[in-house]
């Protein structure tokens, strides 16, 4: 039994979403390939407009109606039953419409307008589990209750039947943990989810989902520019620019040995506990590009302070090493060689 | 500066061209006016000239839309009376605009208790069918164009009132104003010379769509024989004459042309503001 | 809620009390005496001077204004609105037959404009750059630029005289009173009375739907896993619905307003066209009392809509 469990819950391969915008296209995710462990935390980081967000939009095919997935595979392995290919299904289908919300849920990354303001906060919860499970009312608004009081929503009998606005920012957060955890989905996708909050309000929703995720066993997708709550959090790292995954690994591989020259900097950039007050926090020179420009060589190179003639001309490779880190650069393409 | 104002205006410019329901509205209304501006050009008859012997004459060359009752040239009425009509609506939305903007500013910028009155009586006025209260101001003080553009000065500013205040508010929480505060500038000369041309753009599109909406009134009321004399052509005026069931089924040029004049008109204008409206406001 | 609609109806009291106090000033304006418009004018013609003095002593009239203002309108909540001064019947009496029938018009006008505006805004929306958002845009324009009597006209041409389909007029045969029998008369005054307010109500129904639409908790609501029609009408539409009804408001005076056009032309016997009757004939107590009411009818109509509003919000509701 326990062998016929596929060890990691989600992959995504070689995605590529693409935007149309007045006969403008743009491929704001470019070939990504990833993998989410059953039970692990995944942290996608990157500046913005590193098509982090919608790779997690793709995902459940969440996309706006401008945008679509144009190729690559996403795979679901539920932990009973079969794997579902989620690019097989329209954003509109019955069978991704299945999965939403009870096998694989997503929080946003600004409380104050995910919740719709004319619904009570119970009844949107409510709304959640009575689509996906065969329960009565009565039934709902206990399970709900009961999953407030443990996001530490103080009242939950009086605050289920109150609106969002009147609600704090962090409350509101809770709320939507709730909506996404109430059917305890396998996956759950976080896009930037303390991103709007105040630091302190940061800290304790994330502990929440660090709780909730033990308890339940749930696999997270954690989507943030923040390097401080990669650490903190995810076991598995995937960094991101423009488009595509420089590089791929546990926290320890990211953080200890890291090899493209942009997690470098991006790691260099972050104030380290311990750092001595003379020690500069560096920029990365220059600015993400446009997300339309047509490149002929690593997208990072313009940028990259260890770029070659070579780096301009052609595309780098992905350079996978045997204890799985993965890395897209053409200086690591050459070390294998060689 | 001057470079910047210049792009800003090519770049409206651009993107009004672009849509082109609203560059087709401009055309049709600057042909509508300019035909009745030229009206003495365009046709050798006398609007008001009574002959009773060419009667209900069809139409043909002489007279392209035929005659009525009376003999009088349909075509030159409706240019004639085009002029009257669109000068109503012309001056009254400017009118009534001006007075919105002056109070809105007032309003908005002062704020306390003049504010609350303005926006109580503003309240007032928009909950209160406008044309009833016409209707009362006609009885009271007499159809005549100048009258009528007067009644509908003074029920029709609140909108635009409304539309400055609330702008005036938003803008008055930007720091630019603080800082021209702190250098001693007054508290008129913000309010005119930089609130004030913030708020223009939609004023203007308020204004124009105002217009429609005046022509509108101007002919629902000469059709109802209480607007500007009987006697005096205006779109409205003429179709009025066509009100009884054997003229609507006998002589349908009579009542159809000046009807289709409005509607091409005030369409036009909705087209054109509609347009305005996207360059100056893309958010609505 | 309940504390919401008691508020409301509070608040409508001062304004109620402002409409009256312009009406009053403005009969107190009128050429002629108080008493001609407080006697019929049947009693008025057969009294001398002297009585007449009397008579103005004891009804207060020489009282001053304020006093005869709160006499005044004593007597208007007691139903005792003065007499006409054209044909000497009591105002009251006159306004009995023709408040239900305008009411009536402007109701059935309102609900039609709702149902068709809204459907026509939320299809246009959801096809939002489609063949069919073109159509209902155009032809939404077109509806608020044709004058209604224009429209009123065109249908009596077409349905009435030429197909016979419709009768050109009136608000029912003679001796049919009932209200199936009267649904032919009210078939084109309702549309042509509805037509402009369907546009606006289509227009701006499109826009607050399309603004909706890219709101986050629509994000959310997929997100869940509902359905297309659960995401459109329970989180898109009914929060689209809010804006539009703040508009309707503002449209309400407006749609009653038209009824002064259209049940002139389709001799539709209504509040509207006693007040055109009452101006030609220079009557204008009758105008300005009919003109109160009407007001007044309007005004509480607003309320009943904003209390709908606020049931739709709850942060209207709460505040």
């Amino acid at each position: 039994m326990e062998n016929n469990i596929h060890e990691n819950v989600l992959e995504v391969r070689d995605l590529q979403t693409r935007f149309r915008v007045q006969k403008r296209v743009v491929n704001a995710v470019n070939g990504v390939t990833f993998e989410l462990k059953r039970g692990k935390i995944l942290g996608i980081v990157g500046e913005s407009g590193c098509g982090k967000s919608v790779t997690a939009h793709s995902i459940l095919q969440l996309l706006p109606k401008v945008g679509h997935i144009e190729n690559g595979s996403i795979t679901y392995y539920p932990r009973e039953g079969e794997a579902k290919v989620l690019t097989d299904y329209g954003p509109k289908s019955r069978e991704i419409k299945k999965i939403r919300g009870k096998d694989i849920s997503m929080i946003f990354q600004d409380p104050m307008t995910t919740l719709n303001p004319v619904y009570t906060i119970g009844s949107q919860i409510v709304e959640n589990l009575r689509k996906h499970e065969k329960i009565t009312k009565a039934e709902a608004k206990e399970r709900t209750i009961e999953l407030l009081r443990k996001l530490g929503i103080p009242n939950p009998e009086i605050r289920f039947n109150e609106y969002p606005h009147q609600f704090s920012g962090g409350m509101k957060q809770r709320v939507m943990i709730a909506i996404a955890m109430v059917c305890n989905p396998e996956i759950l996708i976080a896009d930037e989810p303390t991103t709007a909050l105040d630091v302190t309000i940061q800290a304790q929703i994330l502990g929440l989902m660090r709780s909730l995720q033990e308890e339940h066993g749930t696999s997270i997708v954690m989507i943030t520019h923040n390097m401080g709550i990669v650490a903190q959090m995810c076991d598995d790292v995937a960094v991101m620019y423009m488009g595509r995954v420089v590089e791929f690994g546990s926290l320890k591989q990211i953080f200890t040995e890291p090899k493209h020259p942009y997690t470098r900097a991006l790691l260099r950039s972050v104030p380290v506990l311990g750092m001595g007050k003379d020690d500069e926090l560096e920029t990365i020179e220059g600015s993400t590009p446009d997300a339309s420009t047509v490149f002929e060589g690593c997208e990072f190179a313009e940028r990259c302070t260890q770029a070659r003639p070579e780096c301009f001309k052609r595309f780098p490779k992905d350079t996978t090493y045997e204890d799985g880190h993965k890395v897209r650069c053409i200086l690591f393409e050459e070390n294998e060689n060689g | 500066m001057k470079m910047k104002t210049n792009s800003l205006a090519k770049q409206r410019l651009e993107k009004f061209l672009y849509n082109r329901l609203a560059v087709v509205g401009f055309i049709m209304m600057m042909l509508i006016i300019l035909a009745c501006v030229f009206a003495p050009i365009l046709t050798p008859y006398d609007p008001a000239y009574i002959d009773v012997s060419l009667k209900e004459l069809k139409p043909s060359a002489e007279h392209l839309l035929g005659t009525d009752r009376l003999g009088r040239d349909i075509l030159a009425r409706l240019l004639y009376g085009g002029r009257i009509s669109i000068w109503i609506g012309l001056a009254s939305a400017f009118g009534a605009s001006a007075i919105g903007v002056v109070l809105g500013c007032i309003s908005g910028y002062f704020g306390g208790k003049l504010d609350q009155v303005l926006l109580y009586i503003s309240e007032i006025f928009m909950t209160f069918p406008r044309y009833l209260l016409v209707l009362i101001c006609v009885g009271l003080i007499g159809q005549s164009m100048n009258n009528i553009i007067i009644i509908f000065i003074l029920t029709g500013w609140s909108g635009t009132m409304r539309i400055v205040r609330g702008k005036i508010l938003s803008l008055k929480q930007e720091a630019f104003v603080e800082s021209c505060l702190a250098n001693g500038v007054s508290g008129w000369s913000i309010m005119f010379r930089h609130l004030l041309p913030n708020t223009l753009g939609p004023v203007i599109v308020d204004m124009t769509l105002s217009v429609a909406g005046c022509i509108l009134a101007e002919a629902g009321l000469s059709f109802l024989g209480m607007g500007v004399a009987a006697d005096v052509p205006t779109w409205g005026n003429i179709i009025n004459a066509a009100k009884r069931l054997d003229i609507i089924q006998n002589m349908p040029l009579l009542w159809i042309t000046p009807g289709l004049a409005i509607s091409l008109f005030v369409l036009s204008i909705n087209f054109f503001g509609d347009g305005l409206r996207d360059v100056f406001d893309p958010a609505q | 809620m309940i504390k919401y609609l008691a508020k409301r109806l509070l608040q409508l009291i001062p304004k109620l009390l402002i409409i009256s106090m312009i009406i009053f000033l403005g009969l107190q304006l009128l050429p002629g005496d108080a008493i001609t418009r407080t006697l019929s004018p049947e009693i008025y013609k057969h009294m001398t001077e002297a009585q007449l003095e009397e008579l103005r002593e004891a009804l207060g009239l020489n009282k001053p204004l304020i006093i005869q203002y709160f006499t005044w309108l004593k007597g208007i909540l007691r139903g005792d609105l003065g007499y006409s001064q054209s044909t000497g019947s009591d105002i009251a009496s006159m306004l009995k037959g023709r408040l239900p029938s305008t009411i009536e018009l402007a109701f059935f006008a309102l609900i039609v404009a709702n149902v068709l505006g809204l459907l026509f805004g939320f299809i246009a929306a959801l096809n939002k750059n489609s063949f069919i958002d073109y159509l209902f845009t155009t032809l939404s324009v077109i509806g608020i630029s044709v004058p209604e009597f224009f429209f009123g006209i065109a249908f009596i041409l077409l349905l009435s005289l030429k197909l016979g389909l419709l009768p050109t007029g009136g608000r029912m045969a003679a001796g049919k009173p009932g209200f199936i029998d009267r649904i032919p008369y009210m078939i084109m005054p309702v549309l042509c009375l509805g037509i402009s307010l369907i546009a606006t109500l289509m227009r701006f129904t499109r826009s607050s739907m399309l603004d909706v639409l890219n709101k986050d908790y629509i994000k959310t609501a997929r997100s869940k896993g509902l359905d297309e029609v659960e995401v459109n009408v329970k989180h898109g539409f009914r929060n689209a619905l809010i804006p539009v009804m703040t508009l309707l408001v503002f449209r309400l005076p407006i749609l009653v307003s038209g009824t002064v056009v259209i049940e002139s032309i389709f001799n539709y016997p209504g509040m509207g066209s006693m007040v055109l009757d009452a101006i030609s004939a220079g009557d204008m107590p009758v105008v300005m009392i009919t003109t109160m009411v009407i007001a007044a009818v309007t005004l509480i109509a607003s309320t009943l809509v904003d209390v709908f509003t606020a049931a739709l919000d709850p942060r209207i509701r709460l505040e």
